[in-house]
């Protein structure tokens, strides 16, 4: 009998005109976004390439101990291919970042922050590496495949289940049904497996195309450990689809009318994938409240300028690098509690565990941006240690010194390494979870409510 | 089954609904097989909330009703087993056709055994055209739907057959077929519970006749009494001393 219900809802389905806008427009979209995406990658990978060897250049141009004191060294983290899928925070994590020589602390020029990673190198209105000077680029930025999924296929789930019950009720069929020897549950899990199996068939079709023309780009060549990550990002896909059709479905159950289920549905769409995730980040800011860098840094600036008229230089020597360094330090320690609380927040919403969960397998979420911050602050003291080492080492004083060639090995390598797959699937683990936890919870409501529900 | 045995059993049947609104008024009603029952009674009289009630769609607030002797309430699946239904406006899934409809309904009742040569024969049956089987339903009319529904009544072999005002909109002509169909199930030993406005009908075609008024059958009438009398004049007599008093007491059969 579940059969039967499976099979008569992918046929009526499959006849509809919501199946037939639904397939094309998830054809376009998905192998859309996957191709711009592409695109867009190959781009910021040349973007990547052009920078690492304008930088080596650079190092190379540290040949003097000053010049190793005062320059800086800039660096070219690696973007994310599989931001093709998930951008995610891959275009901050991805962008170039100075280490001044003169202290060997983060900064940027552009926006004067010591603290800052990850900050626009804005100098002036362009960025600095960008081969676009198109600035609709910016205005319409390219929508990623978690972004297609997220926004427009949630839709469509909550469009193919709305009247999944109400509407049977409305046309008399369920009464209809239910004069046979057949459970409601049977009745429930087969609408929901055939209303899913529905929207998911296009879906996979879309997805299985956008791979394929994925993998004959010469430009991209995903290796074993991607090809993982992105049937993660698959199944998540599939799991976050079939919760937004029982949230159609849950509603269904507890209208007698269709139109009262589709506002019903629609109002926790736009609650769920519209107004959770973007008013956590709200919340969280009036519980766990930050200054802005900037302010920091003008205020070790001021502190600073105190200890020069008092105390001199052998003041600021002894004492600015470890205020410095507590105050970077709890600046943050706050921001990871304030981001935590945002995503701990947002996570009410399956849309938002939707996207952590599949930007951490895309190596381009929250956790991969705070483990390369951690790379990068790492590498800044790394290079702190090199310069001091080298000082120490160079006994030709300042001015003999001036022509002793500082050797780019003495100038350690950024290692641009991103956290592997048991790390990502780790961490996406709590999203996958509420996700699941999602599932069987919607779908208890939809069966209590369905048992009682009023088919006459 | 012998001619006697009894298919459907409401006892002391109650239903007050949660607006305090009496339906059915412990109602005692015994359809047995081979038999036609006619419901007759005005709108608002509880023909439908009885139907409802027996289909196990509303808990009863007391009695029981028993489908080939199980009680519907405690045993609902297994007593659906031996009922069909066939609505006033039967309605079906437009985008499949009369075929795809009567397979799924069929599959449905739990008949895995059923052929195309089954569907062809019980839809030329209840008079479909061969085109109009494999035709979709959204563009059937109201008569077609009608026989559509019984088909699918028919398919599922069910020994008890419930009609809710089966006729009603039907043009006399689609009204007599479905009468004759009605009457060929009779035959195989159906009961069948048909409610209705459409006296004369239920007159050429009842074996007893029920009026139901305030919830309760006020007047249950044996065939001989259904042919001599004046059903008209006693219908409305029934239904107007229910407009005059509000309420008739109940005449439990």
């Amino acid at each position: 009998m579940l059969f039967q219900i499976i099979r008569k809802e992918l046929l009526l389905n499959l006849v509809s005109f919501r199946f037939i806008i639904s397939t094309v427009l998830l054809f376009v979209l998905i192998v859309g976004s996957m191709n711009i995406m592409a695109v867009n990658y190959t781009r910021r990978l040349a973007d990547y390439s052009s920078g690492v060897e304008m930088h080596a250049d650079d190092i190379d141009k540290i040949n003097t101990r000053p010049m190793f004191e005062g320059f800086g060294v800039t660096r070219d983290p690696r973007p994310a291919m599989l931001g093709i899928f998930s951008i995610g925070l891959d275009p901050i994590m991805s962008r170039s970042f100075m280490v001044p020589g003169y202290t060997m602390k983060m900064g940027d020029q552009g926006q004067g922050g010591r603290l800052f990673y990850g900050v626009s190198k804005l100098v002036g209105v362009m960025p600095e590496g960008s081969k676009y000077s198109n600035p609709i680029f910016t205005l319409f930025q390219p929508p990623d495949f978690v972004y297609v999924i997220n926004i427009v296929l949630s839709l469509l789930a909550i469009l193919f289940a709305f009247d999944a019950i109400s509407g049977e009720k409305e046309s008399q069929t369920l009464k209809l049904m239910l004069t046979n020897s057949l459970p409601r549950d049977v009745i429930l899990f087969g609408k929901w497996i055939g209303g899913t199996i529905s929207i998911l068939l296009p879906f996979c079709i879309a997805f299985g195309i956008g791979a394929l023309t994925l993998l004959i780009r010469p430009d991209i060549s995903p290796a074993e450990e991607a090809t993982s990550r992105i049937l993660v990002i698959f199944v998540l896909a599939l799991l976050y689809i079939a919760v937004f059709f029982l949230i159609g479905l849950v509603f269904s159950t507890f209208s007698a009318r269709s139109s009262t289920s589709l506002v019903l549905s629609l109002f926790a769409w736009v609650l769920f994938v519209l107004v959770i995730p973007n008013l956590a980040p709200v919340i969280s800011r009036q519980f766990v409240s930050m200054k802005p860098a900037d302010a920091i840094t003008r205020e070790l600036e001021r502190q600073e300028r105190e200890m020069w008229g008092d105390g001199g230089g052998k003041r600021v020597k002894a004492e600015i690098p470890e205020k410095v360094s507590a105050l970077e330090d709890a600046w943050l320690r706050r921001l990871e509690r304030q981001a935590s609380l945002a995503v701990n927040i947002s996570r009410v919403s399956p849309s938002a565990a939707y996207i952590y969960a599949s930007s951490t397998m895309a190596g381009t979420g929250i956790s991969d941006y705070f483990s390369a911050r951690d790379e990068v602050l790492r590498h800044r003291q790394e290079l702190g240690d090199a310069r001091d080492k080298f000082v120490q080492d160079d006994k030709s004083q300042v001015i003999p010194g001036l022509y002793i060639k500082v050797a780019s090995d003495l100038v350690p390598e950024f290692r641009d390494k991103r956290q592997d797959l048991s790390t990502s699937l780790n961490d996406s683990l709590i999203d996958l979870g509420i996700l699941v936890v999602y599932l069987i919870a919607l779908f208890m409501v939809a069966f209590l409510k369905f048992l009682r529900y009023d088919v006459k | 089954m012998a001619q006697n045995d009894v298919l459907l059993r409401c006892s002391n049947l109650t239903k007050v609904y949660d607006n305090s609104v009496l339906a059915v008024d412990h109602l005692n009603l015994n359809i047995h097989s081979g038999e036609i029952f006619c419901m007759l009674g005005a709108n608002g009289a509880g023909k439908t909330s009885t139907l409802m009630l027996i289909l196990g769609f509303s808990d009863p607030t007391e009695g029981s009703v028993e489908i080939c002797g199980i009680d519907v309430n405690k045993n609902p699946l297994e007593a659906k087993k031996h009922v069909a239904y066939v609505s006033e406006n039967v309605q079906l899934y437009g985008n499949f056709t009369a075929r795809q409809n009567l397979d799924f309904f069929t599959k449905l009742a739990g008949r895995k055994d059923a052929t195309d040569e089954d569907y062809k024969n019980v839809l030329l049956r209840t008079g479909l055209a061969e085109e109009a089987h494999k035709r979709k339903v959204k563009g059937f009319s109201k008569g077609m739907r009608q026989r559509l529904g019984i088909a699918i009544a028919i398919m599922k072999q069910a020994k008890l057959i419930l009609l809710d005002e089966p006729t009603s909109g039907l043009d006399p002509k689609g009204g007599m077929e479905f009468l004759r169909l009605i009457d060929d199930m009779r035959k195989e030993g159906c009961g069948i519970l048909m409610t209705t406005h459409d006296i004369f009908r239920a007159k050429e075609i009842a074996d007893r006749v029920g009026i139901m008024s305030s919830g309760n059958l006020v007047r249950v009438l044996e065939k001989e009494e259904v042919e001599k009398s004046d059903l008209e004049d006693l219908y409305l007599q029934y239904i107007s001393q229910n407009i005059t008093h509000g309420r008739i007491v109940s005449g439990k059969k």
